[in-house]
């Protein structure tokens, strides 16, 4: 079932969002909630300041993600962009000392109130990191990771399906379908990022957190996994952290740019790269901002 | 023509980095020297290091294997350590006690260990409790196991009222496990990749999850030579066992209570001291059990586990 929509999504380049989700109950991994998945994804974020004890690291952001959308954050290391992108599935939730102000709600319903439940918030908003990080079992065991822990399907042969597709959607598929058994160490570099794609898809988020995923890989697998955000933000809200201003131009629909914490500016892709209207910015791309 | 160019270019390159050129550091002779010393050193320390235990496997497999036989495998001590000159008998009660002890003392010691493990790794957050935890564990590890025999003998034997028995033996041996199958576990944990806890973390798994999926099959290895390891100590124990499961010359499989055991160190510790020839051959042939034990156990836990990782990494 799960496979079939995915499938679906893929062939009809995703139009799934008539379909409605209650906003008290998209926080629930029921099959209602898997039926009609893509159809949501907007994050709002309001005010939002971060801390780690008494170090302050974003300072009352505001901005609108919004559903099938590439949104890039950019800007110095150090300013506090995967703490961001971080803070928007609570992953930073165990670093001591972490805490945030504000609020950051996903289709109106503020991810920090109490009565989410953090493990099921992850179902929605699945992520990528920087490095590739397989685990150390066989391809498919990585893939139908999360679909078994969340005994999201009924059958072996939906396991299958659901492995096939989610690969297939990451562009692995026609490389791999014949050592889904091997284990996934065994891959090149590019080849587990895509694997790390296809994992986090698996589930079906809404959301897709993608912290710098191309940086440790060569250009011919950025390239692919470039497209591979491309083909995805047909079906989710992407979200990408990049230090690639090329990459940012050539995927991105609208750019936050952040430096030391505040948010500096917010424009749509190819226009702030030309004509930002922040000096900030302006020094940034022109690589003299340190 | 630019391939003319080339040749050119590499001879340069690699006159100006030959290592006879007037780059060669001033105490160059004399780092050489040191060098050679060192290593001559840490030969000898090698050598020093090894000689004994190359002598006492070979004593003990030349003796050992001098005077064993099926019927010193299969019959007990019983009367084996009389005057009478043609006293027979073999080691099958201590061999059988020695494993059933060991045996016991693991199902304490294993799953008490990797839970405290699992907890210090996980679930402590490095609160006072679990420093206290692995403090008392790494001080548990450098007690003499004399005092652990005779605290048990003070706490099981008289104040619980087990009596000699293989159950108190067992217990205390089971301390004297804890802290190195506690610690390796701990360790093991913490070694597995933060990434892919985080993946999984991201994936929506539980802390549960994380550790029963993923974190402890990569730990496994590591768990596995801390519990090997324990189990050579334990099998060569003998203080603790003499206060706790006393002797017995027969095959016995009670655990519980007042119930003696034998044990192959007691056969070392005390034929030896009996002047004939058949006790003296018996506490040879316990000796070379041991050591074949202990060496059973190392070889397994460093070949078997080191395909075992090698295989975490590449198949599962
Ligand atoms: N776990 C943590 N505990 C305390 N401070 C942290 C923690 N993680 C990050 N920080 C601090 O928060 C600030 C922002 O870090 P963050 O990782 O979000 O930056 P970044 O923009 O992602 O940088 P980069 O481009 O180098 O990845 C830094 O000053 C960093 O030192
Ligand atoms: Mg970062």
């Amino acid at each position: 079932m799960i496979a079939e929509e995915l499938e679906q999504e893929q062939n009809s380049g995703m139009t799934l969002s008539d379909k409605s989700v209650k906003v008290d109950e998209p926080l629930q991994p029921s099959s209602d909630r898997l039926d009609s998945v893509g159809s949501r994804g907007r994050i709002d974020i309001t005010d939002l300041s971060v801390f780690y004890g008494h170090l302050q690291v974003l300072k009352n952001i505001n901005l609108a993600i919004e559903p099938h959308k590439i949104t890039v954050f950019m800007g110095p290391s150090g300013c506090g962009k995967s703490t961001l992108i971080r803070t928007l599935n609570r992953m930073n939730d165990n670093v001591p000392g972490f805490h945030v102000t504000g609020s950051v709600t996903i289709d109106g319903v503020n991810i920090y109130s109490r009565g989410v439940d953090p493990v099921l918030l992850k179902l929605r908003v699945g992520m990528v990191f920087q490095k590739p990080n397989p685990f150390p079992l066989s391809i498919y065991d990585n893939v139908c990771f999360g679909p078994k822990i969340h005994k999201m399907t009924k059958s072996k042969a939906e396991m299958d399906d659901v492995v096939r597709v989610s690969l297939q959607k990451a562009g692995l598929w026609d490389e791999i379908k014949d050592r889904l058994k091997e284990s996934a160490l065994k891959l090149s570099g590019g080849q587990q990022q895509r694997l790390c794609i296809a994992r986090a898809i698996a589930v079906r988020p809404e959301i897709l957190l993608m912290d710098e995923p191309a940086s440790a890989l060569d250009p011919g697998s950025t390239t692919r996994v470039e497209d591979l955000m491309v083909d995805l933000a047909a079906s989710y809200t992407v979200v990408l952290v990049t230090h690639n201003m090329q990459q940012a131009a050539r995927v991105g629909n609208k750019v936050a740019f952040l430096y030391r914490g505040d948010l500096v500016e917010v424009g749509q892709a190819p226009n702030i790269f030309e004509n930002p209207t922040n000096p900030l910015t302006e020094k940034y791309i022109s690589g003299k901002l340190v | 023509m630019e391939p003319d160019r080339e040749p050119t270019n590499s001879v340069q390159l690699q006159d100006s980095f030959s290592f006879e050129g007037p780059v060669r550091p001033r105490n160059y002779t004399r780092r050489k020297a040191l060098n050679l010393f060192v290593k001559g050193l840490l030969i000898v320390a090698a050598v020093l290091v090894l000689y004994p235990v190359v002598d006492i496997l070979y004593l003990f497999a030349y003796k050992g294997l001098q005077v064993i036989s099926i019927s010193r495998l299969i019959e007990t001590t019983a009367g084996a350590a009389s005057f009478n000159p043609h006293a027979a008998g073999g080691l099958a009660n201590a061999i059988l006690g020695t494993l059933f002890i060991v045996g016991l003392s693991s199902m304490i010691a294993v799953p008490l260990g990797v839970f405290g493990g699992v907890y210090l790794a996980e679930f402590s957050n490095d609160n006072r409790f679990s420093s206290i935890v692995r403090f008392f564990a790494d001080v548990l590890a450098g007690v003499p196991s004399i005092i652990l025999g005779y605290v048990g003998f003070l706490v099981l034997v008289l104040r619980f009222n087990l009596g000699y028995s293989a159950l108190g033996a067992a217990i205390v041996l089971s301390v004297l496990m804890f802290p190195y199958t506690v610690r390796a576990t701990e360790l093991a944990l913490k070694r597995v990749p933060n990434g892919i806890k985080e993946g999984a973390l991201a994936l929506g798994s539980s802390k549960t999850t994380i550790i029963n999926r993923l974190s402890l099959k990569f730990a496994l290895p590591g768990i596995l030579t801390g519990i090997l390891l324990s189990l050579s100590i334990s099998v060569g124990e003998t203080a603790p066992l003499l206060y706790t499961a006393g002797f017995s010359d027969y095959i016995n499989w009670t655990a519980c209570c007042h119930t003696q055991i034998g044990y192959l160190t007691y056969v070392v510790f005390t034929f030896y001291t009996i002047p004939t020839t058949n006790a003296i051959d018996l506490s040879y042939l316990a000796t070379f059990l041991l050591i074949l034990i202990v060496l059973v156990i190392n070889i397994v836990a460093r070949v078997g586990l080191r395909r075992l990782s090698r295989d975490l990494e590449s198949r599962i």
